[in-house]
C-alpha cells in the first residue's frame, strides 16, 4: 500500500490503535497502522520470570532506545527516565487490568467546581492552573464505555460504586474472587462509614467471548488463574484483558489493514494548504519512507504524541495544529500515595493476584465530598493493592528497621505474607508550568530530538496529597494492622495524560471531543492526551470509549474517503 | 550454573534428548503453567541456542570473595540460609558478564578501593575481617564515610539491590540457590495460578521455579 493514498494511517497501534483499526477497516476503510515496536506473542511472555521482566524490564525498556527525560523546574538538567511498553498491543500487555469509568463530575471540573463556587469555599489557591470543562460529558461516552466493557471483557459489579454514573448495561462478567486484603479493607471502610465496592477489572474472571450487539469476532479467552503476575508481566493465560488478543487480530482479519511493526513514524506531512498528507517513518530497516493518507490519527502516548506534533512543520512553521499554543501544555499525572499494613496475626499471602482484584472506595475522590476550608479541590481514590513477587517488595519496609542484616532478614520472612497495602490514587489539575517540549540535548537512537516533560506537582496537589495522607494512615489503623507505615510524597508522576487539551474553544484547547484538530481537518489525537482534566479513576476505559466514538464520527465522513 | 530444581528446564532438556516423548513434555509443561505452543516454541529456541546459560562470570576470585562477604552480611546465615548459600555472589558474577557488563568497570574500582581501605586500616581483605567489622565498614559505606571508597554509597546501594535480586530472582539466573529467597519468605513460586485465595492459611505449596535459561546477553 506503500504508493497507495491509504484512507486512515494510525501512528501507534495499541489499544487505541488496535480499536480504530478494527473499527474502520470493518467499515472498509484502507488503514494502514505503525507501530514502533515489535508484534509479540504469548510464547514471548508466557514464563513469568521476575527477574527478566521486573527487574530488567523486558516488555518495557524501550527507554533504552527512544528515552523521554524529565525534570522538575526549568533550572533543572533534565535526566533520561520513563520505561514505557513498547509493542502492537501497548500497555496493555503489561498493566495490571483496573478498568474503571470516570464519573459525571469528572468531565466539568471548571463549571462544577470553580464556576460553582466549591473552589472559594474550599479556599484552594488556583493561580497558575488552567482548568477546563471536557466539550463532552458522560453521557456522550456512556454507550462507548459499555462497548469497550464486553468486546473487551471487564469483570465488575459486585457492590455498586455509589458515586458512579448510571449504566445502560451491567458488567460481561462477575467480579474476580475476593481476597484477605479486600476483605480487611471493605470491613475497615464499613465500620468507618464509607461506601467500599469491589473495583472493575480488565482480567476475566470465566471464560468469555463477546456476543452480538458486540463483536463476537473477538476469540473466546480463559479466566484468571490468580497467579498474581499481572504488572511488568504479559498474561501468561490470556485472560487479562489486552488489545493484542482482542482488537488486533479482528483488525487484521479483515484483510484492510497494513501493518508495519518495528516501524517508527517520525513526522507528520502537510500540504502549503496545511492539510494532512501522510507520514515520514523508518522501516526496521532504518530507511526513511513516506506514506500517504487521507486521515492521521496519533494513537501513541502521551509524551509521544506531543513530540510528533511538535517535530512536524505546517504551512512552513514549525509544531502542528498549534494555533491555540496549547499543544504539550498542560500534561498531568496520578500522584500514588501507599500505606502499607502489617498484621501479625493475619496472612494475607498478597502474592496471590491479581492486583485489580480490589476493593476501591471513591469517598474522596473527584467533587464526592465537602471541601469546604480543606484548601483544595478534586481528590482521589483508595484501593487494596501489593502484590508482587518477592524482588518487588523487598524495599517495602517501615521506617526503623535497617535495609540489611539479621534483623531486615527476619522481617521479610515474617512480613513478606503477611502485608498489604491501600493506595491512594490522587489527582493532579493542569498546571502551566507542567509541560512537554523537545529536548535540546539528548536524541533517540534514530537521531531524532526525544520529549522533555517538566513537571512538579504544585499547591492544590500538595494540598490534597497530605490530606490522603492522612486519610490513608486512619484507614489502614482501621483494619486492624499491628504496623503501619507509608510512602513519602512522589516528585513525579504514574499515568500521564494531557498534553493536547480537547475542548469547545479553539483559543484554549487543540482538539474537539472527536480528537480532531480544530485548525486541521484530517488531523486526530487521541489516548489520554487530550485529557482536559484527571480524576481518581484509572483512565484505560475512558480512552477506550474516546477511541470508539471517534471511530464511529470517522465512519460518517464518508465522503473523506471517496 | 546448576539446571537442578528448574523443572521447565529439566523437562526441555528431556524432551530434546528423546528421554520423554511430546506428550509427557506438553503435559509437564501444563503443569507449570506453559501452553503446548509455548513448550514447543522455548524448546527450539534452545535447542538453536537463542537461549544460552550465562558465561563464566566476570569477577576474579578476589573480588568475588568481597562480593560474597558483603552479600553475606546484606542477608547473614541465621538459623535459616542467606544470601552466600542462595549464590547471591554467583548471580552478582554472572550478571557482570551479561547484561551487568556496564556496570563492570565501576564494580572493580569500588571493591579495589574498598580493599585498599580495609588493607591500611586493617592489614586484610574485607572478606577476611570478622562479621563484626564488615558490619562496621558497610554502615560506613552506606552512609558515604569511607573517603577511599569514591561513590561508596552508590556502590553500597547497586550492591545491596544486586544482592536481593540474586537472592529472590529465578536460580536459573545463577542466585536463590534451592529456591532459598522464597523458601524463607514463603513465596510459592511461579505456579500457575491458586485454586483457594487461602485467606488467613498457609499457603502450603512447594515453591517452583519454571523460568528457562536467561536469554542471550542476560
Amino acid at each position: 500500500m506503500a504508493d497507495e493514498i491509504a484512507d486512515v494511517c494510525l501512528v501507534g497501534v495499541g489499544m487505541v490503535g488496535g480499536i480504530l483499526a478494527k473499527e474502520l477497516a470493518t467499515a472498509g476503510l484502507k488503514v494502514v497502522g505503525f507501530e514502533r515496536g515489535a508484534a509479540l506473542t504469548r510464547e514471548d511472555y508466557a514464563v513469568r520470570d521476575s527477574i527478566h521482566f521486573v527487574v530488567r524490564n523486558a516488555l518495557l525498556d524501550w527507554v533504552r532506545h527512544e528515552p523521554t527525560t524529565f525534570r522538575n523546574s526549568p533550572d533543572q538538567r533534565a535526566v533520561l527516565q520513563f520505561p514505557t511498553t513498547n509493542a502492537l498491543g501497548g500497555r496493555m500487555l503489561t498493566w495490571t487490568g483496573q478498568s474503571a469509568r470516570f464519573s459525571p463530575d469528572d468531565f466539568k471540573v471548571f463549571s462544577g467546581e470553580i464556576a460553582s463556587g466549591v473552589a472559594a469555599r474550599a479556599g484552594a489557591d488556583l493561580a497558575g492552573y488552567e482548568i477546563y470543562d471536557w466539550p463532552i460529558g458522560y453521557d456522550d461516552l456512556e454507550p462507548y464505555y459499555e462497548r469497550y466493557e464486553w468486546e473487551f471483557g471487564v469483570a465488575g459489579g459486585g457492590d455498586p460504586n455509589p458515586f458512579a454514573g448510571p449504566r445502560r448495561r451491567g458488567y460481561p462478567l462477575p467480579p474476580l474472587r475476593t481476597s484477605a486484603r479486600m476483605e480487611l479493607f471493605e470491613q475497615a471502610c464499613k465500620k468507618l462509614g464509607y461506601h467500599p465496592y469491589q473495583s472493575a477489572a480488565g482480567i476475566l474472571s470465566q471464560p468469555y467471548r463477546p456476543a452480538a450487539p458486540y463483536d463476537s469476532r473477538i476469540e473466546e479467552r480463559t479466566a484468571c488463574a490468580y497467579c498474581g503476575h499481572c504488572n511488568f508481566y504479559g498474561c501468561h493465560v490470556g485472560a487479562k484483558t489486552s488489545a493484542l488478543e482482542t482488537v488486533i487480530p479482528v483488525a487484521l482479519s479483515t484483510g484492510n489493514v497494513d501493518l508495519h511493526t518495528n516501524s517508527k513514524v517520525f513526522r507528520i506531512n502537510s500540504d502549503d494548504s496545511g492539510k494532512i498528507t501522510g507520514v515520514s517513518y523508518f522501516t526496521p530497516q532504518r530507511e526513511i519512507k513516506e506514506q500517504r493518507a487521507r486521515v492521521v490519527i496519533l494513537c501513541g502516548f502521551v509524551f509521544e504524541n506531543a513530540r510528533l506534533m511538535l517535530l512536524s512543520e505546517n504551512k512552513g512553521k514549525a509544531g502542528l495544529a498549534n494555533s491555540s499554543g496549547a499543544v504539550g501544555k498542560g500534561v498531568f499525572a496520578h500522584a500514588d500515595l501507599h500505606t502499607t499494613g502489617l498484621f501479625d496475626d493475619y496472612l494475607i499471602n498478597g502474592f496471590i493476584g491479581p492486583n485489580s482484584a480490589a476493593i476501591r472506595m471513591d469517598d474522596f475522590n473527584g467533587n464526592n465530598f465537602d471541601h469546604t476550608g480543606l484548601g483544595f479541590i478534586r481528590g482521589g481514590a483508595f484501593a487494596t493493592g501489593g502484590d508482587g513477587t518477592p524482588v518487588q517488595r523487598y524495599d517495602n519496609i517501615p521506617p526503623g528497621i535497617r535495609r540489611w542484616g539479621k534483623e531486615y532478614k527476619e522481617f521479610l520472612a515474617h512480613a513478606y505474607t503477611r502485608t498489604f497495602s491501600i493506595s491512594a490514587t490522587t489527582e493532579a489539575l493542569p498546571h502551566s508550568d507542567n509541560l512537554i517540549d523537545i529536548d535540546p540535548d539528548h536524541k533517540d537512537d534514530w537521531g531524532i530530538p526525544v520529549p522533555r516533560v517538566t513537571f512538579a506537582f504544585k499547591q492544590n496537589e500538595r494540598k490534597l496529597q497530605r490530606h490522603f495522607l492522612a486519610l490513608g494512615e486512619t484507614l489502614m489503623r482501621g483494619t486492624g494492622a499491628s504496623k503501619v507505615w507509608q510512602s513519602r510524597l512522589p516528585n513525579f508522576g504514574s499515568r500521564w495524560a494531557g498534553g493536547i487539551r480537547m475542548g469547545a474553544d479553539p483559543k484554549t484547547s487543540v482538539v474537539n471531543g472527536y480528537g480532531q484538530s480544530h485548525d486541521i481537518d484530517n488531523l486526530f489525537v487521541m489516548g489520554a492526551s487530550v485529557f482536559p482534566t484527571l480524576t481518581g479513576y484509572p483512565a484505560t476505559a475512558t480512552i477506550s470509549a474516546l477511541a470508539y466514538r471517534t471511530a464511529e464520527y470517522i465512519m460518517g465522513q464518508r465522503d473523506w474517503f471517496k | 550454573m546448576s539446571s537442578k530444581g528448574i523443572i521447565g528446564q529439566e523437562a526441555i532438556r528431556a524432551y530434546l534428548q528423546k528421554e520423554i516423548s511430546s506428550e509427557e513434555f506438553t503435559a509437564r509443561m501444563q503443569k507449570l503453567g506453559v501452553t503446548a505452543g509455548a513448550a514447543f516454541a522455548f524448546a527450539e529456541k534452545l535447542a538453536k541456542g537463542e537461549w544460552s546459560a550465562p558465561a563464566t562470570g566476570a569477577l576474579n576470585l578476589i573480588e568475588l570473595k568481597v562480593v560474597e562477604a558483603i552479600a553475606g552480611r546484606i542477608i547473614p546465615t541465621t538459623d535459616t540460609p542467606g544470601a552466600i548459600e542462595a549464590g547471591a555472589a554467583n548471580y552478582i558474577n554472572l550478571a557482570l558478564a551479561g547484561a551487568y557488563q556496564p556496570q563492570l568497570a565501576f564494580y572493580r574500582r569500588a571493591i579495589g578501593e574498598l580493599e585498599r581501605h580495609c588493607g591500611t586500616a586493617f592489614g586484610s581483605s574485607f572478606a577476611e575481617l570478622d562479621v563484626e567489622r564488615q558490619d562496621e565498614i558497610l554502615e560506613s559505606l552506606e552512609a558515604g564515610k569511607i573517603g577511599a571508597v569514591v561513590d561508596g554509597v552508590k556502590f553500597f546501594e547497586l550492591v545491596r539491590r544486586h544482592v536481593m535480586e540474586g537472592f529472590f530472582g529465578e536460580p536459573n539466573y545463577g542466585g536463590n540457590r534451592d529456591l532459598i529467597g522464597w523458601k524463607l519468605v514463603g513465596f510459592p513460586g511461579q505456579r500457575y495460578g491458586y485454586d483457594d485465595p487461602y485467606i488467613n492459611r498457609v499457603v502450603d505449596l512447594p515453591p517452583i521455579a519454571t523460568s528457562l535459561p536467561p536469554r542471550k546477553g542476560e
